[in-house]
């Protein structure tokens, strides 16, 4: 089973510009314009330098898994839940899609965005990708 | 403890406990367990309610627990009077703040009270926990709510994969901290489950979010809990062996979510651990009862690991080894915790760590049990706060 167990979320104005680039299946992240630094969307100072001058930029989507948990439902579903390190350095902590026992620590993942009802927002889904010559 | 000066700092130290029926107990609010346990705690210590003149409250989920309390115990001279909020480092916290304030002599007698009343009867105990929270729809917790985290569970899950992953930490390490626990509980007359665990039945509990196992998961209880804190002096001629104050410490890593190499690898019991036993003059081998914030067996393991009791990484192998549970060589959670004993966020490993240094604990009781150190845990593993109290009072 590798259930996706979404439900429905609305934007705010913390979170507006963010939603705006899942619309588009754009990954928005912050890149701190002072030392080049990327952090997690809701960083609204640099971790790294402590700037405010932190702007929205859109990530490659790619990354790898950090931590996973098969979260069991008493409906019977199971869903994957992960923490998911992008290129660009930052952690997200996100749905994992594919199949659950090719999860492992490392393992390559590619954002893709679900909108769960109509109404809602369009949220990132990581899915695990095949990798020709992986270790398994 | 010896002070290194001619201090005019008064020693704060712990005069009273008072713990309400705890568990499936329904048909009152929060509010009532909170006043109850003030009530106990001053018979306890032997003081009237008039003679607090300091109130410390703090809520759990349901809320309810507030400054109102001053009025509901007629309260009306209180010198010291706030709501606390540091989730399972509250507790810690509160007696912290409590201890400082004997010892400027801003007050002369703080109650500290935590209570919650989330079971209602017919309602699943995870659901009414759950439900009893705010499930936000909009902004960045709506966000992680909506992608599937919805509890504690998964996050604290999060953590323990990461260890288990470096470290090689397995599921049966996890089960002989919830199996050492239970044996403790069967002792504790106020422990929700006090049935005989197996690692078999460890292993056969089902899953709520893997590596996690029901049985990794703290229990779920209605109650209250307050603590008093005086000075030594004062709390010499009252009714209880007084326990003196003599080390505490806080750290909060306050990863939240964002990256950090530490999550579930290392906790702020590594900082604030060692701060707490340099302030009591003590180092962790003179420890003779820990009480350890248990939210998870993991968060257990964890902390054994970030006070030293075991090299970093061999948690696992450390609690597998027999060390734990009442036949073993470390007094660890000996109420139960809240793994199988009673959840009152920080006021469990504080209220066992109370009855064991005064020497209380009938059944359970621990032969050596003059320094005992008490953690608390809040967040997902953001939080983290340390006391040392003392019944070898000089």
């Amino acid at each position: 089973m590798n259930d996706l167990i979404l439900r429905p979320v609305e934007r705010d104005p913390h979170t507006a510009e963010f939603f705006e680039g899942t619309a588009r299946n754009e990954l928005l992240i912050r890149q701190c314009l002072d030392c080049g630094k990327s952090s997690e969307p809701e960083a609204a100072q640099c971790p790294a330098c402590g700037s405010t001058d932190v702007h929205w930029h859109p990530a490659s989507g790619r990354g790898k898994v950090v931590s996973w948990v098969i979260s069991h439902l008493r409906t019977g579903d199971r869903s994957a839940l992960g923490i998911i390190e992008l290129d660009e350095g930052p952690w997200l902590w996100a749905p994992i899609a594919g199949d659950h026992a090719r999860l492992r620590v490392d393992a390559s993942v590619r954002v893709h965005f679900h909108r769960p009802a109509a109404g809602s927002e369009a949220l990132p889904v990581f899915q695990l990708v095949e990798e020709a010559g992986s270790p398994g | 403890m010896t002070a290194a000066s001619a201090s005019a700092q008064r020693r704060p130290a712990i005069a009273g406990l008072g713990l309400t029926e705890v568990g499936k107990v329904y048909g009152r609010h929060a509010s009532e367990f909170a006043a109850e346990a003030v009530r106990r705690a001053a018979v306890d210590a032997g003081l009237t309610l008039t003679e607090i003149d300091g109130l410390l409250v703090a809520p759990g989920v349901t809320g309810g627990v507030d400054m109102g309390l001053q009025t509901a115990l007629g309260l009306n001279d209180l010198r010291l009077l706030y709501e606390m909020r540091a989730y399972g480092c509250t507790a810690v916290a509160m007696v912290q703040t409590a201890a400082m304030a004997v010892q400027t002599g801003m007050a002369d007698v703080v109650a500290c009270v935590w209570a919650d009343a989330p079971l209602q009867p017919g309602i699943p105990s995870s659901e009414s926990f759950r439900n009893a929270g705010s499930r936000p729809s909009a902004g960045w917790t709506g966000l992680s709510v909506a992608s599937g985290f919805t509890s504690a569970n998964i996050s604290y899950a999060l953590a323990a994969r990461r260890h288990m992953e470096r470290f090689g930490t397995s599921s049966e390490h996890l089960g002989a901290i919830a199996i050492a626990q239970r044996d403790w509980a069967a002792m504790n007359p106020l422990a929700q489950y006090r049935e005989p665990l197996t690692m078999e039945s460890y292993l056969s509990s089902r899953w709520v979010a893997e590596p996690f196992r029901l049985l990794d998961c703290c229990v779920i209880s209605n109650g209250g809990a307050a603590v008093i804190v005086t000075s030594v002096e004062r709390a010499r001629d009252l009714r209880q062996p007084p326990l003196e104050l003599i080390g505490w410490a806080q750290a909060h890593p306050g990863h939240a979510h964002r990256r950090d190499e530490n999550f579930g690898i290392i906790s702020g019991a590594a900082r604030s651990g060692p701060a707490a036993l340099r302030m009591a003059g003590v180092v962790i081998e003179d420890i003779d009862v820990v009480q350890l914030y248990d939210c998870y067996t993991f968060t257990v393991l964890i902390s054994l690991e970030d006070y030293g009791f075991c090299a970093k990484g061999e948690g696992g192998p450390f609690a597998a080894s027999g060390v734990l549970g009442p036949e073993g060589n470390l007094k660890v959670n000996t109420g139960g915790g809240e793994l199988s004993g009673y959840y009152l966020w920080g006021m469990t490993p504080l209220s066992e760590g109370i009855i064991q240094a005064r020497g209380q604990a009938d059944d359970r009781q621990v032969d050596d049990h003059d320094l005992v150190l008490v953690s608390g845990n809040g967040g997902i593993l953001d939080h983290h706060g340390t006391l040392i109290l003392s019944s070898r009072i000089g």
